[in-house]
C-alpha cells in the first residue's frame, strides 16, 4: 500500500522517469550486439533473484547473489570492448529525433543510387555511408572533409581509381558530401562468406557500429550490396535498392 | 526556434515503441522491489 502511494509522489515518478532512460540505454545500446543475450541472461537472473527474495528463500537469495555479484564483475572484463563503444554511441545518439527535409533525403537517395548503378556498370569499388540518427563525426574526422552538395557525378568522381579520395568510404549526411576517404571498423562477424573483401566487412563494421545505411559496390564484379544494422543485402538492382533506402529512411523519419 | 518546429514529438514517442514499453515495465519493477527493500529497512 505504502509503495503505491509512493509510486504516485512526483519525487517517485521522476525516480522511474531516470530509470526509464537509463534502462532504455542500456536496450538501445546492446540492440543487435551479441551482448543482447548477456541481457537475457541477466533478467532472468534478476527476476530469479526477486522471486527466491519474495517467496522467502533465504539460501536460494543469497547464492544468487553472490552469483549475480560474479556475473557483473565478468561481464564487464569480457566485454569491456562492447561497453567501451556504447558509452560511446549512448553520447553520439540523439534521444528525439529530428526530422530532415523529405524532398532532401529523395534526391540524396537518388543520386546515390544513380552513381551507384553506375560505378556498377564500370567495375569501380565504392563505400557510401548515409547518416541516419546516429552522429558519425569520429568516422567523418578519419577521412577528409568535404561538405559538399551531393550529386551522383560527385560520388563518381571520389570513387574513380586512383584518385587521391576513392579509398575508403563516403559519408552523407542529409544533401551533403560530409568525408570522403573516411575509415570505417571492419566487421568482426566470423560467418560472413569468404568472398567478401575488405570494403563489405567495412560495411558492415559501420552499420555495427552505427544505424547508418551502407552502399557498397564491388569492384570485382560490380555488384551493388547493403549493409543495415549488421545485415548484408547483396546482388541488388538500382530500383530495389532506392526502394530499400526509401523503406528505411521513411520508417526513420 | 526552428529547432523545436523541427522536433516530431509523436515519432519520437513511437519510434522504438516496444522497447520503449518493455524498459518502462522493467524501470517500473526495479523502482517496486527497491523501493520495497528501502520501506522494509533492507539494506541494498
Amino acid at each position: 500500500m505504502n509503495v503505491a502511494v509512493g509510486l504516485l509522489h512526483w519525487r517517485s515518478i521522476i525516480e522511474i522517469l531516470v530509470l526509464w532512460a537509463a534502462v532504455y540505454s542500456i536496450f538501445l545500446f546492446l540492440k543487435g550486439t551479441k551482448a543482447a543475450y548477456l541481457l537475457r541472461g541477466t533478467f532472468i537472473l534478476m527476476v530469479s533473484l526477486m522471486i527466491f527474495q519474495l517467496l522467502g528463500f533465504p539460501v536460494l537469495t543469497r547464492l544468487l547473489a553472490y552469483f549475480f555479484a560474479f556475473f557483473l564483475i565478468f561481464v564487464v572484463i569480457i566485454f569491456q570492448p562492447e561497453l567501451r563503444e556504447g558509452l560511446i554511441r549512448l553520447g553520439r545518439r540523439h534521444f528525439f529525433y529530428i526530422e530532415p527535409k523529405k524532398e532532401e533525403i529523395e534526391q540524396a537517395l537518388k543520386e546515390i543510387v544513380s552513381a551507384a548503378a553506375e560505378l556498377s556498370k564500370n567495375k569501380i569499388g565504392a563505400l557510401i555511408a548515409l547518416r541516419r540518427q546516429m552522429v558519425l563525426k569520429g568516422y567523418i574526422e578519419s577521412g577528409i572533409m568535404l561538405n559538399a552538395d551531393l550529386s551522383a557525378e560527385l560520388l563518381q568522381n571520389i570513387f574513380f581509381p586512383a584518385t587521391p579520395l576513392h579509398d575508403g568510404g563516403v559519408i552523407i549526411e542529409g544533401g551533403k558530401v560530409s568525408a570522403a576517404s573516411c575509415l570505417f571498423p571492419l566487421s568482426e562477424n566470423t560467418n560472413l562468406a569468404k568472398n567478401l573483401g575488405m570494403r563489405h566487412r567495412a560495411a558492415l563494421g559501420l552499420s555495427e557500429h552505427s544505424d547508418a545505411l551502407v552502399v557498397v559496390v564491388s569492384e570485382e564484379n560490380g555488384s551493388i550490396s547493403l549493409a543495415i544494422n549488421g545485415q548484408l543485402t547483396q546482388e541488388l538492382k538500382a530500383q530495389d535498392l532506392l526502394t530499400i533506402l526509401r523503406g528505411q529512411m521513411s520508417k526513420n523519419a | 526556434m526552428k529547432i523545436f518546429e523541427k522536433i516530431n514529438i509523436k515519432k519520437a514517442l513511437t519510434h522504438n515503441i516496444w522497447l520503449k514499453i518493455a524498459s518502462l515495465i522493467i524501470a517500473i519493477i526495479i523502482w517496486l522491489y527497491v523501493s520495497g527493500e528501502i520501506s522494509r529497512g533492507v539494506h541494498i
